[in-house]
C-alpha cells in the first residue's frame, strides 16, 4: 500500500490500493496535511487527482463516523464549485468510489427505506444543490441533508442566510472550493469568503478549508484568500507535473486571415486527432466558426476529396514542433453524420451543453467548439489536441485551456494557436516565452468591495436576528478580501440598508434595521429582497430560444432577441434556425437551410495582462533592433532565439515589423508614438502605447476629457491591446502640440472622472453594483424587473447620487470596479509618470500596420461629453437639415403655423 | 406636418399646446395637462430601491411652476399620478401634501390610471375620475380599450388626450427625451417621471400599441421637449425615413443602425 493512503480509513485505503495503485503527487503531500486537519491550498495541473486528493479524506471521516455509529442526518462536507456543471460532475466522479466502498447509499432499496426517520445513517449521502435543483428535491435536501453537499456560492449564500438549513450545517467539518483561481480574484470570491465566515460560525468545530486550483500566482495569496486572515494554510505546488506543447499556426499569406479560412484549417488540425476543443474568446465566434467548421465538412463530405479550398497556405507549424497535418482524403466521409461539429459555450441550455459534454466523452461528437466555458474542470473525456483561436489572452488562461488536452496523467498537452491575424502570432509566441519563464499573471483579490458586504450583511440579519456592528465587523474582517474594510465603510453600508443613508430626506424603504450599536432584519418580508437577489453575478438580461417541441436550445441577449422577427434566421448551437414565433416566452424555432445572422452577446472583452503586453514590447523592439542593425537574417534568427518562432510565422512577424519601421515607429515603454491620419475626412490620432488594453482604455479616457476640456470637442474612442484611436468630428482640426501634450500625469485623476463620467461605463457598472448592494432590485415579488427599466433606474439614480453624495458607498465601489477592475488606473498613472517627454507625433503617408489593428477592432465607445439638451439640439438640426426643405412623403394632417404659442391656436385649422 | 425651429410651445391639435417640460395646454380653458408623473415611484420600486422621494419633489414643483407660467386654471393628472396604490404611510402622506400644496394653487383632476389600482388610488389622491371633457378633448389615461373612439380618426370621430404610453425620442446610447405625439383626433403625451426610457416614438413597437387607436405613422407629428424648449420634429413617417434604413428603401440620410418595418 502506498505510504500516503495509510493515514486513511482501513475500507477507504483499501479501496485506494486496488484502484489507484500509488497516489499521485498532489495527493501524497495533500493527504498528510488533511490528517493534520491544516487548511490546504492544492495547486497542480488537471488530470492529476487533485479532486481525489481533497475527497479521500472526507469519505474517510464519513467511514469513520459509521463504524463508530455516529453518522447523523446531517452536511459534513460542503463542496463550493463557481460552475453548476461542476458540482455535478463530481458528485458523478464521487459516487463511483463510494459504491465500490459500499457505503454509498442506493435510492430507494429496502435498507435505505428501513434506515430513513432514525437518527443514525449507515449508508453515505451525496447531494447537488444549486439553483438548477427542484424544489421538491430541495424539500428533501432540509428533512434529510446529504452528507456531502455539493453548491455554487449563490445556493450556499441562501442555505446560510435560511434559518431552517442553517441548523442542518452545523456539522460540517470541511468545506472543499473548487477552481480557486475563478473565484479568488472577484467579486463572487469575495461573497465566498464572506460566507465562508458566517459558516464558520455556525460550524461546532473548527472548518477545515481545501482549495483546489489550477496553475495560479501567486500562491500564498490565494492561500491567505482561502484561509482568511490570520491563518495559516499550507500550500501544495505541483504545478510543474504536466508537460505542455504550444504550437503556433498562421494560416494566411497578408495581413490576417478571414474566419472561413480559420474554419478550414481548424477542421484540417481535427483529423489527425480523434478529439479536439477549439476555444474562442466570445460565444458569437464560437457559434460563427462552428458553423464554418460544418460548412467546411458537409462540403468534404460532398465533394469527397477536395482538399480544403484555395487560398490555404500550404504549411503548418512552427518551431515549437510542426504538426502534420494529412491532406483530407476520402477518411472523412466514412464517419458521415448529421452533425460533426458541437457547440459548447454558457448562452445554450444545461441540457444541451450536458448532451454535448456527454457525446464529447462517449466519443460521438469528435469536435467541440467553445467559449471559455470548457476551460474549468468539467469532465470532457480524453482531449488529444486544444486549438486556441486567436490566443488566450494571457498565460494562466492558455495554460488552463492547453491543458485540456491530454486530460490523463503523463500526457503531453498539445495545444495550437491559430492566429487571425500578426498581432495573434506576436501575442502567441510571447505568452508562450513567458510560460517558459514562469511568468505567470498575478491574481488580484478585490479590496473590500462594498456592493458585497452589503448584501452579506442583510443576509446575515436575515430574518430577524440581531447582530452587534462590532461583531459584524469583526466577522467581514476575517474574510480576506476584507482584511482591511474600515469601521466608517460598513457603518455607510448599514446607513444606507437602514434607509437613512442617502441624501437629505429619509427613505422610505429598508433592508434592515440598525440602533446605532447593532443591526437587525425587518422580517421576512425584508429579507425577501435578499433571498431573490442574493448573488453577485452581473444579470444578463437574455430570452429563451426553443425548439418546435418546446425543448430549450439556449439564449439570446435581450437586444438582439429583440431585433429578430418572425421568418428571420440566425445560429445557435451551430445550427441554422428559423423564427418560427416570437411569444413572451421567447423565440420559438426550427431548424432552416439559409445565410443566418450571427447573434451577438454582450462582454467584455478582457485585456491581457501586463507582464505581456511587456514581453510584446520586448517582442516588437527586439525584431526592430535586429532589423536595423543586421537585416532581416538577424530578425528571424532572434525570432528564433528568443521565441521558438520559425517558418512562415517568423517570417510574418519580421516582415510586419519591417512594414511598420517603413511607415512609422515601434513604440516602447516609455516613448509613445502618435500617428496622425484622415480617416473619413475626420482627423483621426492613433496612439501607440503597447500598454496593454486596460491601460489603454483608461488613456483614451483622458484624452478625451483632455480633449473636450481644452477645446470642447467630442470625440469617438476606440482602444486594444496595443494602442488607443481618437477621431475627431468632422471638420475639426487639432495641431500636432495638442495631440502631443495630451498624455502627462498632472490632473490624471480629475481628468479620468469626467472621461469617465460622460460614458456609459460607470452608469452600467452602477447597475450592477446597485443589483449587488441590494439598492435596485433585479427581481421584486417574484418577478424579474425589466432589463430596460432596470438600466434606466439605476442610471437615474447614479445621476443622483453623483450630485447629491459622491461619497455613497456604492457610488465608491462603482468608481473602484470601473478604475481597478475594468480599466487600470494605477497602471495608465504609472505608465504616464514613466514617459520619457512628449511622445513623437508622425504622420504616415498610409495607414501603418500597427493602426490596422485599432482601426479594425470595434470595441470602441465614443465620449460624448454632451448632455441630453444639446444631443437633442444636435439631432432636431441634423432632421430639420434633412426634412425642411425636402418634401415630406406623408399626407399632413395639419396645418399649423408655428410663430409661437399666442397666435398658433387661432392659425390652426382643420383640412 | 414639417419639422420646424425649436421654440417655447408648439401646437398639437386644435387647440392643444406642447409645452417644455413635457406638459400639453388646453388653450381654451387653460387646462395644464400632465401625464404618467407616477409620484411615489422610489417608493414602490423600493421593493426595489431605497431611496428618497425624489422625483415626487421635483415633478410637483416643476407642475407648479408650468401651471404659474401658463396661467392655468386647471391641473388636469393624465393617469398614473401615482406609482402605486399601495404606498408606504410616510410616502403617501408625502404624495398627498404635495397635491394639497397644487391644488391651492389650482383646481386639480385626478384621471385614474392602471396604477392606480382596483381602489383607484382614493386613499392617496382622493378622488379620482376615470375620463373627463375638456374643450371638446377626452381627457383619459388610455390603458382601457372602452376609451378608444370606435370609429377609425377621422371627420367626426372623437376625440381623445391620453397618456400612458410614455413616448420618447430615443437619442442614443440610453438617453431619451420625452415626446408628443399628435394626430388631429388623438393626442398622446409623454410622462413626466424621469424614470421611465419610455416607448421609443420611431420604433415598430409604438406603432403597434397607436394601431389600435387606429392611428398611423402619416397621420402623426412629433414634438419632443426639454425643459426649456419644444422641439418639433414633423410627421413620424418623415422622421423614420431619416432616421432609420428600411429594406429597399436605400439608405437614410441620418442611417441609424436599426431594422424596421418598411414604410412602403
Amino acid at each position: 500500500m502506498d505510504g500516503a493512503f495509510s493515514t486513511l480509513h482501513p475500507d477507504v485505503a483499501a479501496w485506494c490500493d486496488a484502484h489507484l495503485g500509488t497516489a499521485t503527487p498532489p495527493q501524497a503531500q495533500a493527504l498528510p496535511l488533511a490528517s493534520q486537519a491544516r487548511h490546504t491550498l492544492i495547486c497542480s495541473p488537471t488530470g492529476t487527482g487533485k479532486t481525489l486528493a481533497a475527497f479521500l479524506p472526507v469519505i474517510s471521516r464519513l467511514a469513520e463516523l459509521r463504524d463508530a455509529d455516529e453518522l447523523l442526518a446531517r452536511t459534513y462536507c460542503l463542496y463550493v464549485s463557481p460552475l453548476r456543471a461542476l458540482g455535478y460532475d463530481v458528485e458523478h466522479n464521487l459516487r463511483r468510489p463510494l459504491r465500490e466502498m459500499g457505503i454509498l447509499e442506493r435510492p430507494n432499496t429496502e435498507r435505505a427505506k428501513k434506515r430513513r426517520g432514525r437518527v443514525r445513517e449507515t449508508f453515505v449521502r451525496t447531494g447537488v444543490r444549486t439553483g438548477d435543483t427542484p424544489v421538491e428535491e430541495r424539500r428533501l435536501m432540509m428533512t434529510r441533508p446529504p452528507h456531502v453537499l455539493l453548491t455554487t456560492p449563490e445556493s450556499l449564500a441562501l442555505m446560510v442566510a435560511m434559518e431552517s438549513y442553517r441548523k442542518k450545517l452545523t456539522h460540517v467539518e470541511t468545506v472543499i472550493v473548487d477552481e480557486v483561481h475563478a473565484l479568488a480574484g472577484n467579486k463572487r470570491g469575495a461573497h465566498l469568503a464572506l460566507l465562508l465566515e458566517s459558516l464558520a460560525q455556525i460550524t461546532r468545530a473548527p472548518l477545515r478549508r481545501v482549495g483546489l486550483s489550477a496553475t495560479v500566482a501567486p500562491l500564498d495569496r490565494v492561500a491567505a484568500y482561502l484561509a482568511g486572515t490570520d491563518r495559516d494554510c499550507a500550500v501544495v505546488d505541483c504545478r510543474g507535473l504536466r508537460e505542455m506543447r504550444l504550437d503556433i499556426v498562421a494560416p494566411f499569406a497578408g495581413a490576417m486571415a478571414p474566419l472561413p479560412q480559420c474554419a478550414r484549417t481548424a477542421f484540417k488540425l481535427t483529423q489527425d486527432v480523434r478529439t479536439t476543443l477549439v476555444f474562442t474568446n466570445v460565444r458569437s465566434q464560437a457559434e460563427r466558426i462552428a458553423h464554418e467548421m460544418e460548412e467546411v465538412s458537409l462540403t468534404l463530405r460532398q465533394g469527397q476529396g477536395d482538399t480544403g479550398g484555395a487560398g490555404d497556405a500550404g504549411h503548418m507549424g512552427d518551431g515549437g514542433g510542426a504538426i502534420a497535418v494529412p491532406e483530407i482524403g476520402p477518411r472523412t466521409e466514412t464517419a458521415a453524420r448529421d452533425r460533426r461539429i458541437g457547440v459548447h459555450h454558457s448562452a445554450l441550455e444545461r441540457n444541451v451543453r450536458h448532451r454535448t459534454e456527454a457525446e464529447l466523452r462517449s466519443g460521438k461528437l469528435r469536435t467541440v467548439v467553445c467559449s471559455s466555458s470548457l476551460e474549468l474542470g468539467v469532465d470532457i473525456g480524453y482531449i488529444d489536441r486544444v486549438i486556441v483561436l486567436g490566443g488566450a489572452r494571457g498565460m494562466t488562461p492558455t495554460l488552463q485551456r492547453v491543458g485540456r488536452a491530454g486530460h490523463r496523467p503523463g500526457a503531453v498537452a498539445t495545444g495550437v494557436v491559430l492566429a487571425q491575424d500578426r498581432d495573434d502570432i506576436i501575442e502567441a509566441a510571447a505568452t508562450r516565452r513567458c510560460i517558459r519563464d514562469g511568468i505567470l499573471e498575478e491574481i488580484v483579490v478585490p479590496d473590500a468591495p462594498l456592493d458585497v458586504v452589503a448584501q452579506w450583511l442583510v443576509g446575515l440579519c436575515a430574518p430577524d436576528k440581531r447582530i452587534a456592528i462590532d461583531d459584524a465587523l469583526a466577522l467581514a474582517r476575517r474574510a480576506y478580501p476584507y482584511r482591511a474594510l474600515l469601521e466608517a465603510d460598513l457603518r455607510a453600508c448599514i446607513a444606507y440598508l437602514s434607509g437613512g443613508g442617502v441624501g437629505p430626506e429619509e427613505a422610505h424603504v429598508r433592508r434592515i434595521g440598525t440602533d446605532g450599536e447593532a443591526v437587525y432584519g425587518l422580517g421576512r418580508e425584508s429579507s425577501s429582497a435578499y433571498f431573490e437577489n442574493v448573488g453577485t453575478i452581473p444579470d444578463e438580461r437574455t430570452i429563451p430560444v426553443a425548439g418546435s417541441g418546446g425543448h430549450g436550445i439556449g439564449r439570446l441577449d435581450e437586444s438582439f432577441a429583440a431585433s429578430m422577427n418572425v421568418g428571420d434566421v440566425f445560429l445557435l448551437e451551430g445550427r441554422t434556425l428559423r423564427v418560427k414565433e416570437v411569444g413572451p416566452r421567447g423565440l420559438r424555432v426550427e431548424p432552416h437551410a439559409g445565410r443566418p445572422t450571427v447573434p451577438q452577446w454582450s462582454s467584455h472583452l478582457k485585456g491581457i495582462p501586463h507582464a505581456l503586453a511587456s514581453e510584446i514590447g520586448v517582442m516588437r523592439n527586439g525584431v526592430a533592433d535586429a532589423l536595423r542593425n543586421g537585416g532581416a537574417q538577424a530578425a528571424l534568427a532572434y525570432v528564433r532565439r528568443r521565441y521558438a518562432l520559425d517558418g512562415v510565422e517568423a517570417a510574418h512577424v519580421v516582415r510586419y515589423i519591417a512594414q511598420q519601421l517603413a511607415l512609422g515607429g515601434i513604440p516602447d515603454e516609455t516613448h509613445p508614438i502618435v500617428e496622425l491620419y484622415r480617416m473619413d475626412e475626420r482627423q483621426t490620432a492613433v496612439f501607440h502605447t503597447g500598454a496593454g488594453r486596460r491601460v489603454n482604455e483608461t488613456l483614451a479616457r483622458v484624452a478625451g476629457a483632455r480633449l473636450y476640456q481644452s477645446l470642447r470637442i467630442n470625440s469617438t474612442l476606440t482602444t486594444d491591446d496595443n494602442g488607443f484611436l481618437v477621431a475627431l468630428p468632422r471638420r475639426k482640426i487639432v495641431q500636432d502640440a495638442v495631440w502631443a501634450s495630451l498624455l502627462h500625469p498632472d490632473g490624471f485623476d480629475d481628468d479620468l472622472l469626467a472621461g469617465l463620467r460622460s460614458g456609459w461605463l460607470l452608469r452600467q457598472q452602477f447597475r450592477y453594483v446597485a443589483n449587488t448592494g441590494l439598492l435596485v432590485l433585479r427581481r421584486a415579488g417574484g418577478q424579474s424587473i425589466r432589463g430596460g427599466a432596470l438600466r434606466w433606474n439605476a442610471s437615474k439614480i447614479f445621476d443622483r447620487l453623483w450630485e447629491a453624495d459622491r461619497d455613497f458607498p456604492l457610488v465608491r465601489e462603482t468608481v473602484r470596479v470601473v478604475t481597478r477592475e475594468l480599466l487600470d488606473a494605477p497602471g495608465a498613472r504609472a505608465y504616464l509618470e514613466r514617459l520619457d517627454g512628449e511622445p513623437r507625433v508622425l504622420h504616415p503617408a498610409a495607414a501603418t500596420p500597427f493602426t490596422f489593428g485599432i482601426v479594425t477592432s470595434s470595441f470602441g465607445d465614443s465620449v460624448v461629453m454632451d448632455d441630453r439638451a444639446s444631443m437633442i439640439e444636435a439631432l432636431h438640426e441634423r432632421v430639420l437639415a434633412v426634412l425642411g426643405e425636402s418634401r415630406d412623403d406623408g399626407t399632413e394632417p395639419l396645418a399649423l403655423a408655428v410663430n409661437g404659442p399666442a397666435q398658433a391656436p387661432r392659425q390652426l385649422r382643420l383640412l | 406636418m414639417k419639422p420646424a425651429p425649436a421654440c417655447d410651445a408648439h401646437p398639437l391639435a386644435d387647440g392643444v399646446l406642447a409645452l417644455p417640460g413635457g406638459f400639453a395646454l388646453l388653450t381654451h380653458s387653460r387646462v395644464l395637462i400632465c401625464a404618467d408623473a407616477h409620484l411615489g415611484y422610489e417608493d414602490v420600486m423600493g421593493g426595489g430601491a431605497a431611496l428618497p422621494l425624489w422625483s415626487t419633489t421635483e415633478i410637483v414643483a416643476s407642475i407648479a411652476l408650468a401651471a404659474r407660467r401658463h396661467d392655468a386654471r386647471e391641473i388636469v393628472f393624465l393617469g398614473d399620478a401615482i406609482h402605486g396604490a399601495g404606498l408606504s404611510e410616510g410616502a403617501g402622506r408625502a404624495v398627498g401634501a404635495a397635491l394639497d400644496a397644487l391644488r391651492a394653487q389650482a383646481r386639480v383632476t385626478i384621471v385614474a390610471g392602471n396604477h392606480e389600482g382596483r381602489t383607484r388610488g382614493v386613499a392617496v389622491l382622493g378622488a379620482t375620475v376615470e375620463s373627463c371633457e375638456r374643450d371638446g378633448w377626452t381627457l383619459a389615461h388610455g390603458d382601457r380599450p372602452e376609451s378608444r373612439p370606435s370609429t377609425i380618426a377621422g371627420y367626426g370621430a372623437e376625440r381623445t388626450i391620453i397618456g400612458h404610453l410614455h413616448p420618447s425620442l430615443h437619442l442614443g446610447g440610453e438617453i431619451t427625451a420625452p415626446a408628443f405625439l399628435a394626430s388631429r383626433a388623438l393626442v398622446v403625451v409623454p410622462a413626466l417621471t424621469p424614470y421611465s426610457p419610455g416607448l421609443d416614438v420611431t420604433g415598430d413597437a409604438c406603432l403597434d400599441a397607436l394601431a389600435a387607436w387606429g392611428v398611423g405613422r402619416r397621420d402623426l407629428h412629433v414634438v419632443a421637449a426639454t425643459a426649456e424648449r419644444v422641439f418639433p420634429f414633423g410627421t413620424l413617417s418623415a422622421l423614420r425615413g431619416a432616421l432609420y434604413l428600411h429594406p429597399g428603401d436605400g439608405a437614410a440620410p441620418l442611417g441609424r443602425r436599426r431594422r424596421l418595418r418598411s414604410d412602403r
